[in-house]
C-alpha cells in the first residue's frame, strides 16, 4: 500500500514538472506626449519641453538611445490677457569630461509671473494632436518675522523661521544660503553656500541633505548644521587660503502652485525596504498626454545675520553689509 | 432606545410561553468530550438509531436531540474523527430532559481512521449554505508547510485565497482581507498575523474547533460583510496535567495544562527562534523577525454555583519586532492583546445563555529612525459586552437574540507615500440587537431568518441601521438539498491599506470617517448539496456580493486636508464546487471555483489584487498504517492580475539640490503603466506532500512530520521589480519539518 502511495505521488509529480511559462510584463504600446512647463517669476524666460513616449521591450529605457524630443509644435500660453508663443530651439550642452549633448526646449523671453494670476498652456503638435492644461499662480505669503535674526541666537540651538499659509494647496522650497569668497594668492573668487537640512553617514561618507518641497509653514536649522557647513568651506583648502563670510544669510522660498505641488508630491515617494508594491499613482495636469503643467515664485527672507564673533571663531574674516 | 429594548424581549418572552412547557416526546441532551482530558469536542455526531435521526455537538461540544418518541429505550451512537464510535442504551421520559454525558476514547495513535456515522442524516436541514466546519484533527492532516496555520489551511477552501504563498491573508468571494472577522473565543482579533502576513497568531495546538462562515452567515455575527473565521480555544485538560512541546524550523513552543479544583487551565506560548527558512518566502532577504504570542485559559463550573454554569477566563497576547541591528534602519512593532470573561449558562429547560465582557486591543508602530520611511502608530481599543441567549423548543425550532455593547477607540498617525500625514482619532460606541428564528420542524427544511438592528453606530452615518438576513435548506430528495441565503451587512471600521502592496506589514484599523457611510453589501448565495453514495458527496453554490460605499484608500491625497478614504464600490460573483470522496484508508476533497471579482473608482472599473477566474484545490489523505499518514496537496490558480508595463517616458524631477531650481531639474526615464490590473500573471500551481508517523516512546506520545513544499519546483511568479524586471518567485522546493512531543 504505502508503495503504490509513494509510486502514484513520484508520478504525479513528474507529471506535473512545469516548463518555464513565455511571461511578458509588457502590454501594447500606445504613443503617448510629455508636456513640462514651469513657469517662474525670477525670469522672463520661460521654457517648455515636449517629447513622447518610447517602447523597448525590455526593462532597460536605454536599449533605443534616440532623440525623443518633439519639433515644430505650436505652443502657446495666455497670461494677464496676452497670449505667448514659444519657439522651437535647442542647445548643445557640454558636461565635466567635456561630453556634449543637444538639449531640445521652446522657450519665450517676454513675461514673468505674479502672484494668484491664471495660466493656461496649448500645445499643437504637427500631427494634430493637441495637449492642453491650466493652472493657477501660487498665492502671497509673508513671513512672521520682520526683526533680524542672529546666528547664533541669544538662547537656545535653533532657527526657527515661518510663514503664513498662501494656499493650503501649496508645496514649499526652502533653501538658506550665504554668500562667501575665497582668496589665494591675491585671487579672489566669490561663491554661494547652501546650508543643509542635516548632514547623514552612507556607507561611512558623510553627505549633506538639502530640505526637500513639502507643505509645511516652518523649518528649522540646526546650529550644529549651520557650524559644520562653515567648517566645510575650510576643509581640504590651502594653508594660505583667506575666507571671508558675510554678514547677510538669505532665506529663498519657492512657492508652488496648487498642480506643480501636486507633481512634487507625487515624485517624492519613499517605501520601506519590506512593503512591495505593484502600482504607481502619477500625477499629471496635461489633458491629452503626460507631464506638468505649474509655476513657482520665489520670495526671498533677508533677515538672517551672522554675528561677526560667530564668523571670526572659525578664523575666517567677517564682512559687513549694508 | 426603550422601545428598541421593550420589543425584542416581549417577543422573545411571548415566544417562550408558547412553546418551552413540556410536551409528550423526550428530549437527550449532553456533553461531548475526549475521555482522556475532559475537552469538549465540537461537530460530533450523536445519532439514534432506530429513529434514523439525530443532531451534531455545537462548536462547545453541546448536543440536543428533540421530539423523540418517549417511554422507550434507544441505541444512540456518538462519532467523531479520530476516536472510537461509541454506543449506549438510554432511555427517554415523556416530557423529559433526558441528559446524557458522552465521554469518546481517542483512537490509539496508529489506528486514526477517518469516521463519522450519520452525518448525512443529522444535517439533512441545517441552514449552512458558505459553512465550513474544521475540527483541529482535520487541520492536522493537511500539509504542514513550515507550521500547521489555522488561516493558510482556509485558502484550500473554494471562494477562499491569497495573494501568494508568502501571506496568509486570505480574501473571501472577491471582498477584500479587513471584511474578514477573527474571533477567537468570542472577543476580534485586530491583527491577526505574525511576520508580515506569513503566518496567523492562532497557535493551532491550543485550538479546539474552527467555524468559517464565507458569506450568509446568520445574524449573530455583525461588524464585517464578507466572512467570519470563529475560533474556539481548548479548556485544558480535566482529568490529568500533560506538556506538549514541539519545534519546527521557526518556532519553539509548548502548552500546559491540566485540572484545578471545579474546572482546568491551559497555558501555551510560542516563540521564534530562527529566520532562516522566511528567507525562502521573503526572497532571500534576511529579515529580522521576531515574535512570540502565548494564551492561558481559566475554567471554572460546580453544580453549587450557578448550576449548570461554566466560567471562563481568558487571555491572549501576541507580539512582532523587527528591529534591524543597524540603529538608523527603520523598526516595526504591533502586539494584540485580549483578556476576555465568558459566563455560559445551561438552564434546565433547553435554553442557553452566554455573557460574555472582552477587551481587545492592537497597537502597530513603524519608527523610521534614521531612515527615509514615514512613521505609522495605530492604536485600536475594543471592549464588548455581549450577552446571548438560544431557547431550543419541542418542536425543534430554536431561537436567538443577544445585544452587544461596543466602544471602540481608535488612534492612528501615518503618513501617505506622498509625505501628507494624517491623524485620525476617534472614540465611539455601538450598540446592537439581533435575533432569530431557526425553523427546524420539518425534516426537510429548514430556514433562519433574523436581523441585527444597529442602534447606534460607530460611524456617524450608521444611524438606525437594520441587516436583515435569510438563509434557508430545501432537501427536495433524501439525498438532494437546495440551500440559499440572502442579507445585507454592515461594516464600521476599516484598515488603511494600500491595495496596491502585495506584502505590508501590518494593516493600521479606522473607524470610517464621517464623510463616508458606513460599507454596506447585499450578499445572495445559492446551491445545491448532493450526496452521491456514502461516500461521496458533491456542493455546488452561487453567490453575488454587491458592496456600496467601499473605502478605499486615496492616493491622490496630496494635502492634508483632503480624505484619507474615498468612496469606491465593489462587485464580485461565482461558482463554487467540492467534491468530497472518504472510504477508508483515504479520503479526497477537491474543489474548484469560478469567480470574478471588480473594484469601481472614480467611474474606473478594475480588478482587484486578488482576483483569480479559475481556483482549484486537490487534497489527498492516506491513512498507511501503523501510524503513518500521508498527504498530498495540489492547488491551482489561474493568473492574478497586473499592470502591465507598456514603455517608457521622460519624466522631469524637482531636484532640492544647492543651486537648482525647478525649470531646471534632471529628467529621468520613467516606467509608464498600462490601465490598472488588466495584465495577467501566468497560472500557479503546485504540490505540497507530508508524511506523519505518530508513536509512543515510552511516556510519550511523539509525531515527526516531514513536509515537502512545491513538490515540483513550479517557479510561480510573485511580482517582478518593475525597475529591473528581476522575477521574484514564491516559495521554491522546500523541505520542512516538525518534532511534537506530548507528556
Amino acid at each position: 500500500m504505502k508503495k503504490r502511495f509513494f509510486a502514484s505521488i513520484l508520478v504525479l509529480s513528474i507529471l506535473l514538472i512545469s516548463c518555464e511559462d513565455n511571461f511578458s510584463p509588457f502590454g501594447s504600446y500606445n504613443e503617448k506626449y510629455v508636456l513640462t512647463c514651469i513657469l517662474n517669476s525670477d525670469t522672463t524666460f520661460q521654457t517648455a519641453t515636449l517629447s513622447s513616449s518610447y517602447f523597448t521591450g525590455t526593462f532597460n529605457p536605454d536599449d533605443k538611445v534616440e532623440d525623443r524630443s518633439i519639433k515644430f509644435a505650436d505652443i502657446r500660453v495666455w497670461y494677464e490677457d496676452s497670449v505667448y508663443l514659444f519657439k522651437d530651439t535647442m542647445v548643445v550642452e557640454t558636461d565635466a569630461l567635456n561630453n556634449s549633448s543637444v538639449k531640445n526646449f521652446y522657450f519665450n523671453d517676454r513675461f514673468k509671473i505674479a502672484f494668484n494670476k491664471p495660466i493656461e498652456i496649448e500645445v499643437l503638435l504637427e500631427n494634430g494632436k493637441r495637449l492642453k492644461a491650466k493652472s493657477q499662480t501660487p498665492k502671497d505669503i509673508a513671513f512672521k518675522s520682520n526683526s533680524s535674526v542672529l546666528i547664533p541666537p541669544v538662547s537656545g540651538n535653533l532657527i526657527n523661521i515661518f510663514w503664513t499659509n498662501g494656499n493650503n494647496s501649496s508645496f514649499y522650497q526652502p533653501k538658506l544660503f550665504f554668500k562667501y569668497s575665497k582668496k589665494v594668492n591675491d585671487v579672489v573668487t566669490f561663491y554661494e553656500a547652501e546650508i543643509p537640512y542635516y548632514f547623514t553617514s552612507i556607507n561611512g561618507s558623510e553627505k549633506a541633505v538639502y530640505p526637500p518641497a513639502s507643505n509645511k509653514l516652518s523649518i528649522v536649522y540646526n546650529m550644529d548644521v549651520i557650524a559644520k557647513t562653515l567648517n566645510n568651506l575650510s576643509k581640504d583648502e590651502p594653508e594660505n587660503v583667506t575666507i571671508s563670510v558675510y554678514e547677510k544669510l538669505y532665506f529663498t522660498l519657492s512657492i508652488l502652485d496648487q498642480n506643480l505641488s501636486r507633481y512634487a508630491s507625487s515624485t517624492s515617494k519613499s517605501f520601506n525596504a519590506l512593503t512591495v508594491r505593484v502600482n504607481e499613482n502619477e500625477y499629471t495636469n496635461i489633458e491629452g498626454g503626460l507631464g506638468i503643467f505649474g509655476s513657482y515664485i520665489n520670495k526671498i527672507y533677508d533677515r538672517l545675520r551672522f554675528q561677526s564673533t560667530y564668523i571670526e571663531s572659525f578664523g575666517y574674516n567677517y564682512v559687513f553689509q549694508n | 432606545m426603550k422601545q428598541t429594548l421593550i420589543i425584542p424581549i416581549t417577543v422573545l418572552v411571548l415566544l417562550l410561553s408558547i412553546n418551552i412547557f413540556p410536551q409528550e416526546p423526550g428530549r437527550l441532551r449532553g456533553i461531548v468530550t475526549d475521555s482522556t482530558s475532559g475537552e469538549t469536542l465540537a461537530f460530533c455526531n450523536v445519532f439514534i438509531n432506530e429513529l434514523n435521526t439525530g443532531s451534531s455537538s455545537n462548536e462547545r461540544g453541546i448536543y440536543l436531540i428533540n421530539s423523540i418518541p418517549s417511554d422507550r429505550e434507544y441505541q444512540v451512537t456518538a462519532s467523531y474523527v479520530g476516536y472510537s464510535t461509541h454506543q449506549f442504551t438510554v432511555f427517554i421520559k415523556p416530557g423529559q430532559l433526558t441528559q446524557f454525558d458522552i465521554k469518546l476514547v481517542p483512537l490509539s495513535i496508529e489506528l486514526q481512521t477517518v469516521e463519522k456515522v450519520g452525518a448525512k442524516v443529522i444535517e439533512k436541514n441545517t441552514t449552512d449554505l458558505g459553512l465550513e466546519r474544521i475540527s483541529i484533527k482535520q487541520l492536522e492532516i493537511l500539509p504542514k508547510g513550515v507550521e500547521t496555520d489555522v488561516m493558510r489551511s482556509l485558502q484550500f477552501l473554494p471562494g477562499v485565497r491569497s495573494t501568494g504563498d508568502v501571506s496568509a491573508r486570505y480574501y473571501v468571494r472577491g471582498g477584500t482581507s479587513d471584511q474578514n472577522l477573527v474571533v477567537l473565543n468570542g472577543i476580534n482579533i485586530y491583527n491577526p498575523f505574525h511576520s508580515l502576513g506569513l503566518f496567523s497568531v492562532i497557535e493551532p495546538d491550543i485550538i479546539n474547533s474552527v467555524e468559517f462562515f464565507k458569506g450568509g452567515f446568520s445574524s449573530e455575527y455583525g461588524e464585517r460583510i464578507s466572512s467570519v473565521l470563529n475560533v474556539l480555544t481548548k479548556d485544558g485538560n480535566k482529568n490529568s496535567f500533560g506538556f506538549k512541546g514541539s519545534t519546527s524550523l521557526l518556532t519553539v513552543k509548548g502548552m500546559l495544562e491540566g485540572p484545578i479544583p471545579g474546572g482546568s487551565f491551559l497555558v501555551s506560548g510560542r516563540k521564534s527562534h530562527s529566520n532562516n527558512v522566511l528567507k525562502k518566502f521573503l526572497n532571500d532577504q534576511t529579515v529580522p523577525i521576531d515574535f512570540y504570542d502565548m494564551s492561558f485559559k481559566l475554567n471554572y463550573s460546580s453544580k453549587d454555583f450557578f448550576g449548570n454554569a461554566k466560567f471562563s477566563l481568558f487571555t491572549f497576547l501576541s507580539g512582532d519586532d523587527l528591529v534591524y541591528e543597524d540603529p538608523t534602519r527603520e523598526s516595526f512593532k504591533w502586539d494584540n492583546n485580549i483578556v476576555g470573561f465568558e459566563w455560559l449558562q445551561i438552564y434546565d429547560v433547553p435554553i442557553f445563555s452566554r455573557l460574555g465582557v472582552s477587551l481587545s486591543q492592537f497597537e502597530g508602530n513603524i519608527d523610521p529612525n534614521g531612515s527615509n520611511l514615514k512613521p505609522v502608530r495605530n492604536q485600536i481599543s475594543d471592549f464588548s459586552i455581549s450577552f446571548d441567549i438560544n431557547v431550543f423548543f419541542a418542536n425543534k425550532d430554536e431561537i436567538a437574540g443577544g445585544i452587544k455593547i461596543k466602544t471602540i477607540d481608535s488612534k492612528l498617525f501615518y503618513e501617505n507615500q506622498l509625505g501628507v500625514a494624517s491623524d485620525l482619532n476617534k472614540f465611539a460606541g455601538n450598540v446592537s440587537f439581533y435575533g432569530k428564528y431557526k425553523f427546524l420542524r420539518y425534516d426537510n427544511f429548514g430556514a433562519d431568518i433574523g436581523t441585527r438592528i444597529n442602534v447606534t453606530g460607530l460611524n456617524s452615518n450608521s444611524g438606525f441601521s437594520p441587516e436583515p438576513r435569510l438563509s434557508f435548506t430545501y432537501r427536495i430528495i433524501p439525498t438532494l438539498a437546495l440551500k440559499a441565503s440572502c442579507g445585507i451587512y454592515l461594516q464600521e471600521l476599516v484598515t488603511v491599506s494600500d491595495e496596491n502592496e502585495i506584502i505590508s506589514v501590518f494593516e493600521p484599523w479606522i473607524i470610517i470617517p464621517s464623510y463616508l457611510e458606513p460599507t454596506k453589501s447585499l450578499n445572495y448565495g445559492a446551491g445545491l448539496e448532493w450526496i452521491l453514495s456514502t461516500a461521496l458527496s458533491a456542493e455546488i453554490e452561487a453567490y453575488y456580493k454587491k458592496i456600496n460605499s467601499l473605502p478605499i484608500v486615496n492616493e491622490k491625497k496630496y494635502f492634508d486636508y483632503e480624505p484619507d478614504l474615498v468612496k469606491g464600490k465593489g462587485e464580485s460573483y461565482g461558482y463554487e464546487l467540492m467534491i468530497k470522496y472518504s472510504r477508508d484508508p483515504f479520503n479526497i476533497t477537491s474543489s474548484y471555483s469560478l469567480s470574478w471579482s471588480y473594484k469601481e473608482l472614480d467611474g474606473l472599473l478594475y480588478y482587484p489584487k486578488y482576483d483569480a477566474r479559475h481556483t482549484a484545490n486537490f487534497l489527498f489523505e492516506f491513512n498507511l498504517g501503523a501510524g503513518w499518514i500521508g498527504s498530498a496537496v495540489w492547488s491551482f490558480s489561474s493568473g492574478l492580475p497586473f499592470t502591465e508595463l507598456v514603455g517608457f517616458y521622460d519624466k522631469y524631477y524637482l531636484v532640492s539640490e544647492p543651486g537648482a531650481q525647478f525649470n531646471n531639474g534632471v529628467y529621468n526615464p520613467y516606467l509608464l503603466l498600462g490601465d490598472r490590473n488588466l495584465g495577467r500573471l501566468p497560472e500557479y500551481h503546485r504540490l505540497d506532500l507530508g508524511i506523519t508517523k505518530r508513536l509512543k516512546l515510552f511516556f510519550a506520545n511523539m509525531e515527526m512530520s516531514l513536509n515537502l513544499i512545491n513538490a515540483y519546483d513550479r517557479k510561480n511568479i510573485f511580482y517582478f521589480e518593475r525597475d529591473t524586471g528581476e522575477q521574484i518567485n514564491m516559495l521554491p522546493l522546500l523541505l520542512t519539518g516538525t518534532l511534537k512531543v506530548e507528556l
